[in-house]
């Protein structure tokens, strides 16, 4: 257990595993205090921290539990009926609690307050953690990231609590990882009241600590620096899960899935990828069926292996690669060097079935990574496996469906589409040619247009019909001006089954192409979506009822 | 030969009788050909009433710019089924209003002229279930056009005149 607090500051509830840290009681208690930013403890015996509630925070972006997002586990299957039944219950009593938002900050400290007043509401310190608090308190302290990854918000339900009229067994659970510090993985239960409760309690609590893993225990020692955001849901044996890729760990360790209890924090199974050391897992994209059951996920390694994972089964001993250990695609350069796939993948429908998995590659969290002068790309790719169904066969998979040369990869099943900048303006031209889904598995784009080193460190996002990657050019080493010294970024709309321009362009820009999600309504620079109308039809006029009912039916 | 003069005023009053038949007949055509293509009109007008209402809800609900009433999938509904508020007619006219009535503006015609009833239409939100990482929004909407004449008992039986109902289901 590490350190919460909660309910004001002076009442800080702390609790520390024997042996975690090395100091007396009184010792502790002070630097819990003083890593709660008690002034009375700085300058002496302690270093000055500055006026800030919490450190610096770098790579942090807080997450605002209020109203949460509605994972629409109202359609899950019968086998978890209970489940199923509550949930829209549950999505009101969100709608209806204070918003908490929590944040990471250097110094390895994930802080909550209250959104309507500020204050701050919960403190947490992982285990992992503690250590650094004496570094951060010497005088002699310089600043080392120590900060916090990706949070996300879940709607985990614990089967273990029973559910009544007044009590659901739905839980909405934060669950983070350490970013660029110590490796660990934590899940925190935010509380979910609804304001009128007598015991109103919006923020979580010491006891709220769900778990917490690091790299020290034995299932988790491939656990590296995990930057992307872990992924929770149901697996299609009722289990909840957090499905994580190991992250990075430097040169010794090879690359791992670990499908985690979303509850307890026990690793269900951890799955080793082949391509040995040194690789890491990047970001996990589940593929969730109809009825929001977890059937596949799909990440990719730093070796350019665009993996899937065959979940389909309801048996937790089938659960593993797909594809009969091999990747769906393997990206390499025009050089055949492999490219690093750090993002998430996204994926859409394929019209023929299957879905088609949209990722780019490049990395930029390693020092040298800036310095680094591939030339990345952006891939399109269809797995043609209708979605929950297994996905064992071997003849499925891109990698080794292709006839091309190991110098190529398997580009010879895609087509390639170019975007070359146009001179003199802030604008790209992109190629159009048509993808024949009947001898083709895709498409790719090279990304060898200006600015130099483009890359795609963020998750591609879906709207309106088109795939938005935004790419980010570091500042560029090789000639530094004072301009130079800003990175750029350059975002692409593409259609996602050509990765073309299509038709409704002008898809590409630097400059003024903002994607803004108002009200629930998505606008893309001034493009509204498009009325879709499944079916119309003129009805009769329904019989009168003997008593008229009043509501809403 | 003086005893059959009389058979001309017969005859002249039995064609009298025949023709006046015959235009008593026509005029009568006139009149429900008449009725029956004014019948026709008032449909049609109730139908394209109608289709507007629907419209106005569809276009309310893309674009978010009019406060429009939406019903709520009722908790005790199971998920992916369709919505059946519109099929209580007691809904219509229930109080709070669970319908949205198309402003006059929007369908008078080019005198200014409106019916006595507006066209309304009631927007129920339904729950899909995505196939992809793409979210999916469904709504019912259920469209009525009145009549000049329309009138309605307490039960929501037609008393007067006529009313068309369209419907769609919308998903973005």
């Amino acid at each position: 257990m590490g350190i919460a607090h909660g309910l004001g500051y002076p009442l800080f509830v702390w609790a520390l595993t024997a042996g975690a840290v090395q100091v007396d009681a009184a010792q502790a208690h002070d630097l819990a205090k003083y890593s709660l930013r008690n002034t009375s403890l700085q300058a002496s015996p302690y270093r000055i921290q500055g006026k800030g509630v919490s450190g610096d925070t770098l790579h942090a972006a807080p997450l605002l539990a209020l109203h949460g997002e509605d994972f629409k586990y109202d359609f899950l299957p019968s086998l978890v009926a209970p489940a199923r039944d509550s949930y829209r219950q549950f999505l009101e009593l969100k709608k209806m609690r204070r918003g908490q938002v929590f944040f990471g900050a250097n110094g390895g400290s994930l802080h909550a307050f209250d959104a309507d007043t500020g204050d701050q509401t919960f403190f947490y310190r992982p285990q992992k953690n503690l250590g650094s608090i004496g570094r951060t308190s010497k005088a002699a302290y310089t600043n080392h990231p120590s900060g916090y990854g990706a949070l996300v918000e879940a709607d985990v339900y614990d089967s273990r609590v029973t559910a009544s009229a007044t009590s659901t067994a739905w839980r909405n659970v934060l669950i983070g990882s350490s970013g660029a510090a110590a490796p660990k993985l934590f899940a925190i239960h935010v509380p979910v009241q609804s304001e009128g409760d007598s015991n109103t309690i919006f923020a979580p609590s010491a006891a709220d600590i769900l778990w917490e893993v690091d790299s020290s225990d034995s299932d988790f020692s491939d656990l590296g620096s995990v930057l992307q955001k872990p992924a929770v849901g149901m697996m299609r044996d009722g289990t909840w899960v957090v499905i994580v890729g190991n992250g990075y760990v430097g040169d010794k360790r090879t690359a791992r899935l670990f499908i985690i209890n979303a509850l307890t924090g026990v690793c269900i199974k951890s799955i080793v990828l082949p391509g040995g050391a040194p690789n890491g897992l990047g970001g996990v994209r589940l593929v969730l069926d109809i009825q929001r059951q977890i059937t596949a996920a799909y990440a990719g390694d730093l070796q350019g292996n665009l993996w899937k994972f065959d979940f389909s089964s309801a048996h937790a001993v089938d659960w593993g690669l797909a594809f009969g250990n091999t990747a769906l695609y393997k990206a390499k350069s025009t050089t055949d060097q492999a490219e690093p796939i750090t993002v998430s993948p996204a994926y859409v429908a394929h019209p023929q079935g299957g879905n088609l998995v949209l990722f780019g590659t490049g990395k930029l969290f390693a020092p040298a990574d800036a310095k680094h002068h591939r030339v990345q790309s952006l891939y399109g790719v269809w797995d043609k496996v209708i979605t929950g169904q297994n996905s064992g066969a071997l003849s499925d998979a891109i990698s080794t469906e292709s006839s091309g040369s190991a110098a190529t990869g398997a580009t010879s099943k895609l087509v390639q589409q170019t975007v070359s900048a146009m001179g003199g303006t802030a604008d790209y031209r992109g190629s159009n040619r048509g993808v024949d889904y009947t001898v083709r598995r895709g498409w790719f784009i090279r990304l060898d247009m200006a600015p130099r080193d483009l890359r795609l460190v963020f998750e591609p996002q879906l709207a309106v019909g088109k795939v938005f990657f935004q790419l980010l050019a570091p500042l560029d080493v090789r000639s530094p001006t004072l301009a130079s010294y800003q990175g750029k970024s350059v975002t692409l709309g593409l259609n996602p089954f050509s990765g073309s321009a299509g038709s409704a362009g002008p898809p590409f820009a630097v400059h003024n192409y903002a994607i803004t999600s108002a009200n629930g309504q998505t606008t893309v620079a001034g493009e509204k979506i498009t009325l879709r109308r499944s079916w119309r039809q003129i009805i009769n006029r329904p019989a009168p009822a003997t008593t008229p009912k009043a509501g809403g039916g | 030969m003086q005893r059959e003069q009389g058979i001309v005023l017969l005859l002249v009053l039995v064609m009298l009788l025949v023709l006046s038949g015959a235009a008593g007949w026509a005029a009568k055509a006139a009149i429900s050909a008449e009725q029956v293509t004014n019948n026709l009109r008032i449909n049609a007008t109730v139908q394209e009433w109608a289709e507007l209402a629907l419209r106005y809800c569809e276009d309310g609900v893309i674009d978010k710019d009019i406060p429009l009433i939406i019903l709520p999938l009722p908790l005790g509904a199971s998920s992916g089924t369709l919505p059946k508020a519109w099929s209580a007619l007691g809904n219509w006219t229930a109080t709070p209003r669970q319908t949205n009535t198309v402003p006059a503006a929007q369908w008078q015609d080019a005198f200014g002229a409106i019916a006595a009833t507006a066209p309304v239409c009631m927007i129920e939100e339904m729950r899909l279930a995505p196939i992809d990482m793409q979210s999916l929004q469904g709504f019912l909407i259920t469209a009525r056009g009145f009549s000049q004449d329309y009138q309605e008992a307490s039960d929501g039986t037609i008393t007067s005149g006529t009313d068309a109902w369209v419907q769609s289901m919308i998903r973005f």
